[in-house]
């Protein structure tokens, strides 16, 4: 059979349908993270029935969560390309402090929000420059980033809460929304905005699967000589990646400053750990290649579980740092032992 | 008595063998030279001698008592030190401090004795007739300054033997000489010297003796004085050639592809040639000569000083890889592991990775099952296994499965010009006889073939012509179908006479 | 003479290290210039004292990055320490002395579990370290319930703020530590082989370096560094926090950089760091000073990191660029005489 015949052709003719086989469609990662998440969710409905298993406790610790994640989500793609981003919380107070001084100077919420989206794509597009043309290393990169950008939005604000009482109502009672639905007798309240970040992320986990422009980070992160040589533009999607992150860090940002209605030069200060361990443990690997969204959601679910557990049952909140430390160590660890394996070979 | 003896030494690597029954000897104060093409077990003896590798079977004798090492300390603990082409000293300690490396003179409390390891080494460079300061740091010498340091750390460990691996491919004219100086001196001090290289220019001004290696096996030794360079050069490529080859094709047609004043810096000089239709280009050479540098810089993988194309005629450039491949040029990489594939992926999306956007649907979305569709046409027509799309790459079993893919890979995009780069390097026969005849059928249906290879039987067999490299340029371009195509001619013309 | 003093002054990166020490004189000279106190002794001692416990942890920050690593729980451990010796000595009410050797023998063996599970795990000590950096983080947290813990003895609070010869006992020991530190670096085998390792783990393996040993002794000293650093910053800020250290050691990496080492390892000096720190040190006194928002620092550090990362880079290149060049002249002195031959052969 020559291969110089049509092969797009005989592709299109081809109509086959395939069973997927049940083992590639559960990854055993996210399988396991599942069930961590439901054994700790269990637990605490058994433990403090009524204060956990009831709507209201749920609700505060999704909303809580949806900064976490999307910072999160927007890590996973930057560690599927090879790299890191150390600055996402800094680029996320930074973001908060502009738009908020914006509107407090009285510009109205969407050209706001647009100057905070410039800054904070300006800030990707110079780690990923950095990190894709110049080949400086991303950690070192994003640690400088992290140290200028807080550094501005202190500056800016000389640390003070940058309220902006004037602007369009719609805005600020944007994060209280809610759409009402019924279950049994009782109505409850879903917030719109934990509905449309958990509606984001997964169409991104679909388009990251999926479109090809995204799926080729997973090449470019795993071999970046290989995907060069494949024909990949492996400058324009790392550069991609890192403004894609920053992209998420905008939205946490726009939510944050619309739910708090103040921008502050010390929001996200070391949420970029937490952003990495619930990547690394959603399934993310720092030597690239490797990443899932419904994985880093149930990574940064598992840890708002945990903290809610531990305000709950102790009341005392402080040893969910530490064990958070302990969790990225062992995720680390498996990851490492994945990578060594891997390699041996 | 020999200061080295090497008797019927063979060794195999996972059931390949690579060496057979090797007979050398090195005498005291002698410049002995070794030398192969590529592939002759030159590096893998060495390696054997010097205690990196363990030898199968056979007898290693050191000054008349046999040795065995298992690892390369010993090695040169007991006197064999070998000066490698890739310089193993610390660039951020001093001379002095990588001449005693590890056995630097301390007083009771470890610290350093500077001034009897400078003394020492300031020493031993004057027994070789050098002048460097030990309390320099060797990151600020030059290649050969720093080559020198290595010779001096084997002469400080009281070497007897030295093995120098293609000493001079660093250095520049004027520091060669020096070398020389310094070998001769080592000489009349009664080591024994194991020189190896290609350039036979280098071994008639230096060399005492000659030992020819090829496949593996020893073909010869004798004095440099009885010998002449021709007569190394058959030694070194005369072989049954047999036929493993697919018969070669006709005349050739139209010119596809030109290439003119393809040079990259430091690598590449003014490489010119010619692609028809219907032939097969070799590029041949030793390891080194520029091939893979220049077909990278051709596709701009690395960075091109200067080129011009054409391609059928009309004048095209090549951007990037990505750019090269949008018009038809597809470079498929000697590295399988390296920069070919990704092995943590499965053969669906390697093969595929080429050629994504012939997968979209309508939204823009890949269609996986389209991809499995070609993985499973490609498997069928390469004979790729096991048969199945999914497996990772990497829990191929080796070589020959992983090569297909790879090849594969290019296939897939329908190219007008494939360079394949070393396309059957660890892959055994059967595997080989599959993909030269791929190749041929490429070449046949109007795509334009440059192989690169290393290995004499299938340059010759598959090539209409050859380009034969040296030294970063084309030193000769020989035609198959006038004759001119032999493996002395190639060895000549590779070689630096 | 001269030839002799450069080699000990700079080894090879002299060029850099002169380079800070006249920015440093300059910005100084102009200080003096236009605010009219920076060479006061006042002044100088709050500029020193400023990065003083950065500047411990650089020191073992050195060795570590030398031989091609990174240690992030440093500034973790700093408020480990603060606050271990603290509760030992006002909750446990041990005198002074068993507490501080109670604390540094834990600070060891949290170094020692950094290089151990580095050598286990063979990759990334940048993840470890970070991971430790945040366990221990969230362990200062926990134990202290996010509280201050003070109220110290006036013997213990001498080990910060006390003087000896009209000089801070925390700068005394930095710059014991420098000198003891440097000496050893420049001539103590067994240190030596930091370059060798940053040079190559398998090379230097090769060689008979035992490089897993190394390891486990460096990340201790670095942690055991930190550890006197959190004991002496207890005493001088006369309170134990678990947000003391915060960000140090971005600085203490910063001032090894700076200091003309190389990020990815191999090579590296004391001297050089002591630079760095130094450095870091006028700058912020200059905001200081200057009355300019202190905040900006953290923009100029973020700044210098970056600078001295691409000068860094800048170097890598020009070196590389150099032995091209070599082999280019070699290329080009080959004439195009080959085709004489290829001539002959084809008339053949």
């Amino acid at each position: 059979m020559s291969t110089s015949g049509n092969l797009s052709v005989a592709l299109q003719s081809k109509t086959r349908n395939r069973a997927r086989p049940l083992a590639s469609a559960l990854k055993s990662r996210e399988a396991v993270l599942l069930l961590v998440d439901a054994f700790i969710f269990i637990t605490l409905a058994i433990a403090r029935p009524t204060a956990f298993a009831n709507w209201i406790n749920f609700k505060a610790v999704l909303s809580l969560m949806v900064y976490d994640l999307l910072l999160a989500v927007g890590m996973t793609t930057v560690l599927i390309l090879r790299g890191i981003d150390l600055s996402v919380g800094s680029v996320l107070a930074l973001s908060s402090v502009v738009m908020a001084l914006l509107m407090q100077a009285g510009i109205a919420v969407v050209p706001s929000l647009f100057a905070g989206l410039v800054v904070v794509l300006a800030c990707g597009f110079f780690n990923g420059f950095l990190t894709a043309v110049v080949g400086i290393l991303p950690f070192l990169v994003t640690l400088g980033m992290m140290s200028l950008a807080r550094g501005a939005a202190t500056v800016m604000t000389s640390g003070k809460y940058i309220s902006f009482p004037n602007t369009s109502e719609w805005f600020i009672s944007f994060g209280r929304l809610e759409i009402p639905f019924w279950h049994g007798a009782m109505t409850y309240g879903f917030p719109v905005p934990l509905l449309i970040v958990l509606l984001i992320t997964a169409l991104y986990a679909v388009l990251l699967k999926r479109w090809r422009v995204l799926r080729q980070m997973f090449l470019v992160g795993e071999n970046e000589e290989a995907a060069r040589l494949s024909g990949l533009n492996t400058v324009g999607i790392t550069i991609a990646g890192y403004l894609i992150c920053t992209l998420f860090v905008w939205f946490a940002a726009v939510l944050l400053i619309s739910s708090n209605r103040i921008g502050y030069a010390n929001y996200g200060v070391q949420s970029e750990m937490r952003a990495i361990a619930a990547a690394v443990v959603g399934g993310a690997s720092f030597a690239g290649g490797s990443g899932s969204i419904v994985g880093t959601f149930l990574g940064v679910l598992m840890f708002a579980l945990i903290g809610n557990g531990f305000i709950l049952l102790s009341g005392d909140p402080n040893w969910q740092q530490a064990t958070t430390g302990v969790v990225l160590i062992l995720a680390v660890a498996a990851d490492a032992i994945r990578t060594i394996r891997d390699r041996k070979n | 008595m020999p200061a080295l003896e090497i008797k019927n030494v063979s060794k195999s690597f996972f059931g390949h063998k690579v060496l057979t029954n090797i007979n050398m000897d090195v005498r005291k104060g002698e410049v002995h030279a070794l030398v192969g093409e590529n592939g002759a077990g030159k590096s893998t003896l060495v390696k054997i001698i010097g205690g990196i590798h363990e030898r199968d079977s056979g007898e290693i004798l050191l000054d008349g008592k046999p040795v065995t090492f298992t690892h390369p300390l010993q090695a040169m603990r007991a006197g064999i030190s070998i000066v490698h082409q890739e310089l193993s000293l610390v660039p951020n300690a001093t001379v002095g401090e990588n001449v005693y490396l590890r056995r630097e003179i301390t007083n009771r409390f470890g610290l350093n004795d500077w001034a009897a390891i400078n003394a020492r080494a300031a020493a031993v460079f004057e027994r070789i007739g050098i002048d460097i300061d030990p309390s320099d740091l060797v990151g600020k010498l030059s290649v050969g300054m720093q080559q020198l340091v290595e010779v001096a750390k084997a002469i400080a460990l009281s070497a007897r033997v030295i093995i120098m691996d293609e000493p001079t491919s660093s250095l520049s004219e004027n520091e060669i000489p020096e070398l020389f100086k310094v070998i001769r001196g080592l000489r009349e001090q009664g080591i024994g010297i194991i020189f190896i290289s290609h350039k036979l220019s280098e071994l008639f001004e230096i060399a005492d003796r000659v030992t020819v290696l090829r496949d593996g096996e020893l073909i010869g030794t004798a004095d440099i004085a009885n010998i002449s360079s021709d007569e190394i050069i058959r030694m070194m490529v005369g072989r049954h050639l047999g036929d493993l080859y697919p018969p070669r094709g006709a005349d050739a047609g139209e010119v596809i592809f030109r290439c003119e004043g393809l040079s990259r810096y430091g690598f590449v000089a003014d490489v010119d040639f010619e692609v028809r239709q219907g032939e097969i280009l070799g590029l041949a050479g030793l390891v080194g000569s520029g091939r893979t540098e220049a077909m990278r810089a051709l596709i701009n993988a690395d960075r091109r000083l200067a080129g011009r194309f054409q391609m059928n005629g009309r004048e095209i450039a090549i951007d990037s890889p990505e750019h090269a491949m949008q018009q038809g040029i597809y470079y498929v990489s000697e590295d399988r592991k390296g920069s070919g594939l990704f092995l943590l992926s499965s053969v669906t999306w390697n093969i595929a990775a080429s050629c994504l956007r012939l997968f979209r649907d309508r939204l823009g979305m890949l269609d996986q099952g389209r991809m499995r569709d070609q993985a499973e046409d490609m498997i069928r027509e390469m004979d790729i296994r096991p048969t199945n799309p999914d497996v990772r790459v990497f829990d191929l079993s080796g070589g020959n499965q992983q090569k297909k893919v790879l090849l594969s890979k290019a296939l897939a995009t329908h190219p007008r010009l494939l360079i394949v780069d070393e396309p059957t390097r660890g892959v055994d026969i059967g595997a080989k006889s599959m993909i030269h005849r791929k190749l041929r059928e490429l070449a046949d249906s109007g795509i334009g073939v440059i192989v690169i290879s290393s290995e004499m039987p299938e340059v010759l067999g598959m090539s209409d012509r050859v380009l034969v490299f040296r030294g970063g340029r084309v030193s000769a371009q020989l035609d198959n179908h006038r004759g001119q195509l032999t493996q002395e001619a190639i060895m000549h013309n590779a070689t630096e006479i | 003479m001269a030839v002799r003093l450069r080699k000990a002054l700079g080894r090879g990166m002299f060029l850099q290290h002169l380079g800070l020490v006249v920015l440093m004189l300059a910005l100084g000279i102009t200080l003096q210039f236009v605010h009219d106190d920076f060479f006061t002794s006042a002044n100088l001692e709050v500029l020193a004292m400023n990065r003083v416990f950065e500047g411990i942890m650089a020191l073992g920050m050195t060795f570590i990055i030398i031989s091609g690593g990174i240690d992030l729980s440093v500034s973790s451990v700093f408020p480990f320490a603060e606050i271990i010796v603290a509760k030992l000595m006002m909750q446990a009410g041990l005198p002074i002395l068993p507490a501080v050797i109670i604390t540094l023998l834990l600070c060891l063996a949290v170094g020692a579990v950094n290089g151990l599970l580095i050598n286990i795990l063979r990759v990334y000590p940048m993840v470890i370290t970070m991971g430790m950096m945040l366990t221990l983080r969230g362990v200062n947290l926990a134990i202290t319930n996010g509280h201050s813990i003070a109220g110290f003895s006036d013997t213990f609070l001498l080990l910060g703020q006390g003087k000896v010869l009209g000089v801070n006992v925390p700068i005394i020991f930095f710059l014991v530590a420098a000198l003891v530190l440097g000496y050893l670096l420049r001539n103590h085998r067994y240190f030596r082989q930091l370059y060798f390792i940053g040079g190559g783990e398998r090379a230097a393996r090769l060689s008979g370096v035992n490089v897993a040993q190394v390891k486990v002794v460096i990340y201790m000293l670095s942690s055991f560094l930190a550890g006197c650093a959190g004991i002496m910053g207890a005493a001088q800020y006369g309170a134990a926090h678990w947000g003391h250290g915060n960000m140090s050691e971005l600085q203490a990496i910063a001032a090894v950089a700076i200091g003309g080492a190389n990020i990815n390892g191999g090579s590296g000096v004391i001297g050089g760091t002591v630079l760095g720190i130094l450095f870091l040190a006028v700058v912020h006194n200059a905001f200081v000073l200057s009355g300019i928002n202190t905040f900006f620092y953290d923009v100029a550090n973020g700044l210098m990191l970056i600078l001295a990362v691409l000068f860094s880079w800048y170097i890598e290149r020009k070196n590389a660029k150099g032995m091209l060049a070599v082999k280019q002249r070699k290329l080009e002195q080959t004439a195009r005489g080959a085709d004489g031959k290829a001539a002959a052969f084809e008339r053949a």
